[in-house]
């Protein structure tokens, strides 16, 4: 059965449905606004999140779907771009509400690569300098780490995405004190990400040597 | 300029974070007296913010050698500013003076 708008209803909405809260929060933080639905036949169709509530995103598709309906029960692929990665999860055409087709979606997502640095995951101990009006130090713990930036988490904290600081990376061998741009972080503070800014080539290089032989000894 | 500094370092157990006052200043670095002293294992460079009055002004500071870390009154070299901004150049002006 191929989908018709509901009437009244624009057919180029969706609600994409997560398993719970914490996985929409999830794509929404690490992502940004931006997902691609891939239907069964291929098609790209490019969509802005312009809202959620609880496990679900609202994202309105960048054009019409009316030449293509897509039917209930398609599989489709829901992919997102994070810091370095592609993201993306499978997903479940429903049939159509009156606020939107609903994508039923998998958990958790599978991440591709796409940065040119790679990343290893790994806990090490770091922290964050707030050089702004009331400056701070967070302790932190990495997630993973590249010669482009990291992921971290730690007590909670209200950095958002766009806000200069100053990281304090704890490698075994020597500590790095590297500038850094917030680029993405959870409502909850529990976790964000960071790209560093005018990193020295001889401290990228060393974060990378770190990565390259931390991947080989476990190999 | 108001001089209000605070210096973070990491050391051996974490970061250590000290406040004092900034005694002069220059584009490659300044000197500062800090309330109480670095410990000589400081082992990183750190993170200098200083109060210029008009708002807060971050460089990055080479590490302290261990022959200054037991000293109140601390030259420290500057990697480079955290932002080179209108504040940084107002500071390189103000230091030259």
């Amino acid at each position: 059965m191929a989908l018709r708008p509901p009437p009244g209803h624009a057919p180029t909405r969706f609600l994409v449905r997560f398993p719970d809260e914490a996985a929409a929060d999830e794509v929404r933080s690490r992502g940004g606004a931006r997902l691609t639905l891939v239907l069964e036949d291929g098609t790209e169709v490019p969509a802005v999140v312009v809202g959620s509530s609880g496990a679900t995103l609202r994202a309105e598709a960048d054009r019409s779907l009316a030449g293509t309906p897509p039917r209930v029960g398609a599989e489709v692929t829901v992919s997102w771009a994070e810091l370095d990665d592609l993201a993306s999860v499978g997903g479940t055409l429903g049939s159509g509400g009156v606020d939107g087709l609903p994508v039923e979606c998998s958990w958790p997502p599978s991440r591709v690569q796409r940065r040119s640095l790679r990343r290893c995951a790994v806990q090490l101990p770091a922290w964050i300098v707030r050089t702004g009006q009331v400056p701070e130090v967070l302790e932190v713990t990495t997630r993973d780490v590249s010669g482009g930036g990291m992921s971290l988490h730690g007590r909670g904290s209200d950095l958002s995405p766009g806000e200069h600081v100053v990281t304090m990376l704890r490698l075994p061998d020597r500590d790095l004190v590297l500038p850094a741009v917030v680029h993405w972080s959870r409502p909850d503070g529990s976790a964000l990400g960071v790209r560093f800014e005018r990193i020295s080539q001889s401290d990228q290089d060393h974060v990378v040597q770190f990565v390259i032989s931390t991947e080989a000894a476990r190999a | 300029m108001n001089g209000d500094v605070l210096l973070v370092v990491a050391g051996p157990d974490g970061p250590e974070v000290r406040t004092g006052r900034l005694l002069e200043g220059a584009e490659g670095g300044c000197e500062v007296r800090l309330e109480r002293a670095l410990g000589a294992q400081a082992r990183s460079g750190g993170v200098l913010v200083v109060d210029t009055g008009e708002g807060r002004l971050a460089m990055l500071t080479a590490p302290v050698p261990p022959a200054d870390a037991g000293s109140q009154d601390l030259p420290l070299r500057f990697v480079q500013p955290v932002e080179r901004d209108d504040a940084w150049e107002r500071f390189v002006r103000g230091a030259g003076r």
